[in-house]
């Protein structure tokens, strides 16, 4: 399991976008956290994802996205359930993600 | 016409077709209907040249024609619904061979967006994952910032294709042209156009790169055996010389994919297309090569057969302009990721100055003049032979004749199947547009559009479509547009009355089990032909083939020649399923 996450612009269709790149490249969605920022251009993504080919198979696409930018990634396991449960740790990776929300 | 430089209001349709006349676009291809009516009022008064293809399909496929010989943008033009349903085969071409096309669409007006409306259909949906990136334009006075961004896109870094769909209501809305382009040379519109060149080139640091530069030098220390393994981004890079240059200075052998044919010239080392149909020596050279130079591809399943076994003792250094193509397939030991232009010169920098070190220190690097004549030697080996025996025309044959004139300018444009590895492997190009192949869709129908896109491009020169009897008729009514604009393109149809690669397939891999190959009703072409305007002939005999392509030369407007064949003439050599490229079959037709 690994978290991407990304700063999408806020067009039509850019999470679209994201979301079948990660489909189409053989990658299981595991899970998702949008937050959107105050002026509405942009907004932070982060994904959860497994997959048996390399992770940078999936981020190199993704950064190929126009609307995409500043995608890091955090390979560490990351405990799905506590994700879901409101003690997200991906908000530990960027307090920013947190505050905008 | 309003000129963009005055303080006017126009509409929408006005911009757009003003706009990209601005912009350099002089062709446009497409079909009118309901919802791109106002584009094609503006284009009453606009000095684009719009040509009417008689099928949306064969619109974007003449766009990516057009593209790919003129080396500028493609722009295709349809209605909402089934106008822009069509276009997408033609977008999926141009994505997957990274061709700059810009298609613009119609929609239903913006408030009957998500109605169900007639001829709505969600064709940026549709079509995101055969773009390199799409528009849906919400307002008139974005219209500036989102062209200037579309045709950015569509070109830089690796190319592909970009959809601008424009709702009706805004085609018609009139804006205040010089606020809103104000905005938009202030705005982030430069961003986006540099963002993959960008991206790509940030990957290496100035330090990284002299890094990446030595270990490219401490391979070609050890290597004993290097190949270079050119693709179709040297074409796109538009570096041929400059790599003419690289394969001059270092005198390695070179094999090509498909989409690179023709990139080396007359390289006396240039040993042909590698893969599934390639020539004997490249895949040999391939198979024992022990370093890859990798120039602008991407390791197609079609080229390296058995991914496992491909290349088993190389090394590789992949030159791309696309980070996500390196390691994909095939780990590399050393990337250069960027602008092929840029890396290819800093190669050729590295090797003069490295060689001139080797001659000064008389280094320990293994002599490549044993590979060199190995190679000479499979090339030798492994001459295509042209005399089966029979008084049937021999399709290979015929295509060595095609062209044996030298002609810097001709244009093949082919369909897809075996008249196409015919093509690849038969005739001489003498750069990488010269020849039009649909190399990672496989698109069927490709060959007669792309040629009016390529005759468009290039009005003086001889283009020829070599098509086969499956293909032609599948965008068929193009012969419409060859009349209606008096192109002089040359039909090459070779006619096996089947669908002869399938057929082939069916032969070795599914016990003869022919299954819906048999194309023998088909109707008399040359009479088809002719009931659409072209003068036509058929050739049937092994003593016509020479006259048949002498005829074919000597027609000045459009034509037609049907080329009868053996329906069991098979793409030979060829490497099984599952094999790797050291193993072809090799089998003769007798």
């Amino acid at each position: 399991m690994s978290v991407i996450k990304m700063q999408v612009m806020q067009q039509p269709g850019s999470l679209e976008r994201v979301l079948r790149v990660i489909r189409h490249r053989g990658f299981n969605l595991l899970d998702l956290t949008v937050n959107g920022s105050l002026d509405n251009q942009i907004f932070s993504l982060m994904v959860m994802v497994s997959g048996e080919r390399p992770l940078s198979f999936l981020t190199k696409q993704l950064k190929k996205l126009v609307d995409v930018n500043d995608l890091s990634v955090n390979e560490q396991a990351v405990n799905s359930q506590a994700f879901n449960a409101g003690n997200n740790p991906l908000n530990k990776l960027d307090s920013h993600y947190a505050n905008s929300a | 016409m309003i000129p963009l430089d005055s303080n006017s209001y126009l509409t929408g349709a006005e911009y757009l077709v003003k706009a990209l006349a601005n912009k350099g676009v002089k062709k446009i291809f497409g079909y009118p209907g309901g919802a791109i009516m106002p584009v094609y009022d503006a284009l009453v008064d606009s000095e684009l040249d719009h040509i009417l293809c008689r099928h949306e399909q064969a619109a974007s496929l003449a766009a990516d024609g057009y593209a790919r010989v003129s080396g500028e943008i493609g722009v295709c033009l349809a209605t909402s619904g089934p106008g822009a349903t069509n276009l997408i085969t033609g977008l999926a071409n141009a994505y997957m061979d990274s061709v700059p096309v810009l298609a613009i669409t119609g929609q239903v007006a913006t408030s009957l967006i998500g109605t169900d409306a007639f001829q709505e259909i969600d064709i940026f949906g549709m079509t995101l994952p055969v773009v390199k990136h799409s528009f849906l334009v919400q307002s008139a006075e974005s219209l500036p910032e989102i062209l200037t961004k579309a045709i950015a896109i569509a070109q830089s870094g690796r190319p592909g294709p970009v959809l601008v769909d424009i709702p009706k209501d805004i085609q018609v809305t009139e804006f205040n042209l010089i606020s809103s382009l104000h905005s938009t040379e202030l705005g982030d519109v430069n961003e986006s156009k540099n963002k993959t060149e960008n991206d790509a080139v940030k990957v290496h640091s100035i330090d990284q790169y002299a890094a990446l530069m030595t270990q490219v030098q401490s391979l070609l220390e050890l290597s004993a055996k290097p190949l270079f393994y050119l693709g179709g981004g040297i074409g796109i890079a538009k570096c041929e010389s400059l790599l003419r240059q690289l394969l001059h200075q270092t005198s390695i052998p070179a094999i090509t994919t498909l989409k690179g044919i023709g990139c080396y010239g007359e390289y006396s080392l240039g040993l042909g297309m590698l893969g599934m149909h390639g020539h004997q020596a490249a895949n040999l050279a391939v198979q024992n090569c022990d370093l890859l130079i990798v120039i602008g591809a991407r390791f197609d399943d079609r080229a390296t057969g058995n991914l496992e076994r491909f290349a088993p003792n190389a090394k590789v250094i992949h030159f791309d302009i696309d980070d996500a193509e390196v390691d994909k397939r095939r780990f590399a030991d050393v990337s250069i990721v960027g602008n092929l232009t840029d890396t290819l010169k800093a190669f050729s920098e590295l090797f003069m100055l490295n060689n001139v070190n080797h001659r000064q220190e008389s280094s320990e690097r293994p002599d490549w003049g044993k590979w060199k004549e190995w190679c000479r030697q499979q090339k030798k080996d492994f001459q295509w032979q042209y005399n089966p025996p029979g008084n049937g025309i021999y399709a290979p044959r015929l295509l060595k004749y095609l062209t044996e004139t030298k002609d810097e300018q001709r244009v093949i444009a082919c369909d897809v199947g075996q008249h196409q590895m015919w093509v690849a492997q038969h005739c001489q190009f003498s750069a990488v547009n010269r020849h039009l192949s649909s190399g990672g869709l496989g698109t069927m129908g490709y060959g007669l559009p792309a040629a009016i896109g390529a005759q468009f491009a290039e009005p003086d020169s001889c283009v020829i479509n070599v098509c086969g009897d499956g293909s032609f008729a599948m965008n068929l009514q193009e012969l419409i547009t060859l009349v209606r604009y008096r192109l002089p393109v040359k039909i090459l149809l070779i006619d096996n009355q089947s669908l002869g690669m399938v057929r082939q397939w069916q032969h070795l891999f599914f016990k003869d089990r022919f299954s819906e190959i048999d194309l023998s009703d088909n109707p008399d072409f040359v009479q088809v032909a002719q009931a659409f305007g072209l003068s036509s002939m058929r050739i049937t005999h092994k003593h016509e083939e020479q006259a048949g392509i002498d005829w074919l030369f000597s027609e000045k407007g459009p034509c037609l020649l049907q080329v009868c064949i053996d329906n069991e003439q098979n793409v030979w050599p060829l490497v099984p399923p599952g094999a790797d490229n050291s193993e072809m079959m090799v089998q003769s037709d007798g």
